[in-house]
């Protein structure tokens, strides 16, 4: 065997123990990248849906176990043997290349047949090559190249900073400039903007002209009475603010707000008015009348007692916010807190076109943008005195 | 030289036991390797004339035993005889037995007794034979080889594993098909050609391929290959192995490589390869290996528990 023919067979063993580590590599790497892009594929979705993980995060774990199955990859790497071995069968060699190669490594002592055997091997060199090239697979791994290149894609997102909007606040302190959003979804206890047009609608329609309200305690109704939750479902907060001050909540509570409180149970707590017991109180009959003839009556929800009478003005306004339809409690309460701050004088024939009132501007930021764009809108064709 | 050799001896035994090509060569490895062979088949397979027409094909010189219960020791080693000389004086001669030949065809070698049995050990073994405190070597090559029927076993003594394991290989004498049944008829309906065959190799020939065979390359891999297979029948090795009592012997590595050497020189090549080992490797292995009692009673047989083994073996290279 000529150095040049030995050159040649130490070459063609590299070359098969090249292909075969990246086969290994490949075959190593296949569940690391399917696996990294499935975990990429939901992460993004959870993303997507949820804002999290972080996006570096993801990133990150996506690309985990494909770096996992690229080390066992490079760790996989065919010894010298392994290569001849595979090189004597992809060449057909019948063991005479590995003979000739053991030979060639010049472990001694040499057996007498070794001249004949590196003889055969120099001739049949170049058969073999031919054959390992044939045999060299020539196809790529096509299945591989989607996942590859989504985490290729996602490789780069972990050298990038996160966006200053996503961090809860900046290093002074102050709040994260943060554009409107539009896109915010609305509470998903809250109405609708078309149920909310529909009340304010039916409340324009059967509210009666602002009248004053005498001192003899009347309690005008609404149809934010009738829409409201039974008696059964007043929370007991809500019926003692409104016993405290002396006003009728209009703010309809949830089932799940009202967290199961009943009339008996709701009557300690806010005093409320038996229709049938109540004689002396500071409502009448005909506040009744007016207060609504709906299933959920308000009896239970009326105060009695020390209740004192809102005043004129304060009424119609309320009248109007509660036909507005607020939908939670808190907003109830804070109508009734606003409702019993003490307002000097007498009421006024027609509610003064005034601003919102303060406890509902502040109230208004538990809504939706579009719905406080709709109730400032609506409060100021009120104060301008237009129909709706 | 060698392959043309081989070849030719190879046709003249085709020519005289017909049908039974893989056995000629099986023997053939045997002998070129130096071992002794056993053979066990039915009656009337060919067994004695394959082994006459190979002592003649060589030109050796063959002896026969015949073994049966009474057979001594001393009638196959050769015993010692009084003998007077012509001035009168007796003295002791030893009169070698039938084992001092090139080739000794052992027939039915499981009917001696134990005792004659353990007489042939030290002769296939050490190639010599002590007789009252004096050793007579045996003539170069010797060769033993063996028969025994697998079916009448009343009457009969199972060689001890320690005797099996001096036979290189044990071949199985299968029986010849249709078509080598009527080859068969058409050479040795009338006469047995074994009786007439003409030398082909002269012993030299046969010493020269025998030297040959032992300078086929043996890589380092395959001799892994060839280690890992005996160990392999090993019991706890594997589920298959588990079956068998006792698995090969160091002996049978060497045997293994011994036989595939000469079955890579019958192909031509002077390198060892992996399909060498396997075509030896049942014929090395099969009585060198032991059944448990659970195997034997579920009719387990060495053979299949041994191919399942070496198609794994193979699998692995």
């Amino acid at each position: 065997v000529t150095p040049a023919e030995r050159t040649r067979l130490a070459r063609l063993i590299r070359r098969v123990r090249l292909s075969l580590w990246l086969a290994a590599l490949g075959r190593a790497l296949v569940p690391g990248v399917w696996g990294g892009a499935l975990i990429l594929a939901a992460g993004a979705l959870a993303h997507w849906r949820l804002g999290v993980p972080d996006i570096q995060v993801l990133a990150a774990l996506a690309c985990a176990p494909a770096l996992a199955g690229l080390a066992i990859g490079l760790r996989a790497r065919p010894s010298p043997e392994t290569a001849v071995l595979a090189a004597d069968r992809q060449a057909e060699a019948q063991a005479l290349l590995l003979s000739a190669w053991d030979l060639l490594a010049g472990r001694p002592p040499q057996p007498a047949g070794a001249p004949v055997v590196l003889a055969q091997a120099a001739r049949a060199l170049p058969i073999w090559e031919r054959r390992i090239r044939a045999q060299r697979p020539q196809t790529a791994r096509v299945d591989l190249w989607p996942p590859l290149l989504a985490l290729l894609a996602a490789l780069p997102l972990l050298a990038l900073q996160p966006p200053r909007g996503e961090t809860a606040g900046t290093a002074d302190g102050s709040s994260p400039a943060v554009g409107p959003v539009e896109a915010d979804p609305a509470p998903t206890d809250s109405p609708s903007l078309q149920s909310l047009v529909a009340d304010l609608r039916r409340a324009a329609m059967e509210t009666p002209p602002a009248a004053p309200m005498g001192t003899e305690g009347k309690v005008p109704g609404g149809q934010g009475e009738d829409r409201g939750p039974s008696a059964d479902s007043a929370t007991p907060q809500g019926l003692a603010a409104s016993g405290t001050s002396g006003t009728v909540p209009r703010a309809p509570t949830t089932q799940a707000q009202a967290g199961g409180a009943d009339p008996q149970a709701a009557a300690p707590a806010g005093n409320p008015e038996q229709a049938e017991g109540s004689t002396g109180g500071p409502f009448t009959g005909s506040g009744q009348d007016v207060a609504g003839t709906g299933p959920a009556s308000a009896e239970g929800r009326r105060p009695a007692g020390q209740g004192v009478p809102p005043a004129p003005e304060r009424h119609v306004a309320l009248t109007r916010q509660g036909a507005g339809g607020k939908p939670q409690t808190a907003a109830g309460d804070t109508l009734g807190t606003a409702a019993s701050e003490p307002v000097p004088g007498h009421a006024p024939s027609r509610a003064p076109p005034a601003a919102l009132p303060q406890g509902l501007a502040t109230d208004l930021t538990a809504f939706a943008p579009a719905q406080r764009r709709f109730v400032e809108l609506w409060s100021a064709r009120m104060q301008e005195g237009q129909p709706q | 030289v060698a392959a043309a050799d081989l070849a030719r001896l190879r046709g003249a035994l085709a020519g005289a036991i017909v049908g039974q090509e893989t056995l000629i060569e099986q023997l053939l490895t045997g002998v070129l390797a130096g071992g002794h062979v056993l053979l066990e088949g039915l009656p009337g397979l060919g067994k004695t004339h394959l082994v006459k027409a190979l002592a003649g094909a060589l030109g050796l010189d063959l002896a026969r035993v015949q073994c049966t219960p009474d057979l001594m020791p001393g009638d196959i080693t050769g015993s010692e005889l009084l003998t007077r000389e012509g001035d009168g004086r007796q003295r002791l001669e030893f009169r070698p037995g039938p084992v001092f030949a090139n080739l000794v065809l052992v027939d039915e070698i499981n009917r001696a007794t134990p005792k004659t049995q353990a007489a042939l050990l030290e002769a296939m073994q050490e190639g010599q034979v002590t007789q009252a405190g004096q050793r007579h070597p045996l003539p170069r090559p010797f060769w033993v080889v063996a028969t025994q029927n697998p079916i009448e076993v009343e009457g009969t003594y199972p060689l001890p594993e320690a005797q099996l394991d001096r036979f290189l290989l044990k071949l199985n004498v299968d029986y010849p098909d249709a078509a080598g049944l009527l080859a068969m008829l058409a050479v040795s309906l009338d006469e047995e050609p074994a009786d007439n065959l003409t030398q082909v190799l002269t012993p030299e020939a046969v010493d020269r391929l025998m030297a040959l065979a032992r300078c086929v390359v043996i890589a380092e891999p395959l001799k892994r290959a060839a280690v890992d297979l005996v160990l392999s029948t090993h019991p706890g090795t594997s589920e298959v192995a588990r079956r068998f009592r006792y698995g090969a012997s160091p002996r049978a590595l060497q045997a293994l490589l011994r036989s595939a050497r000469v079955q890579a020189l019958m192909a031509g090549r002077a390198h060892l390869s992996p399909a060498d080992l396997t075509r030896v490797a049942l014929p090395c292995l099969r009585h060198r290996v032991l059944l448990t009692i659970e195997a034997e009673l579920a009719g387990d047989r060495a053979d299949t528990l041994l191919g399942s083994i070496v198609e794994r073996w193979r699998g692995c290279l």
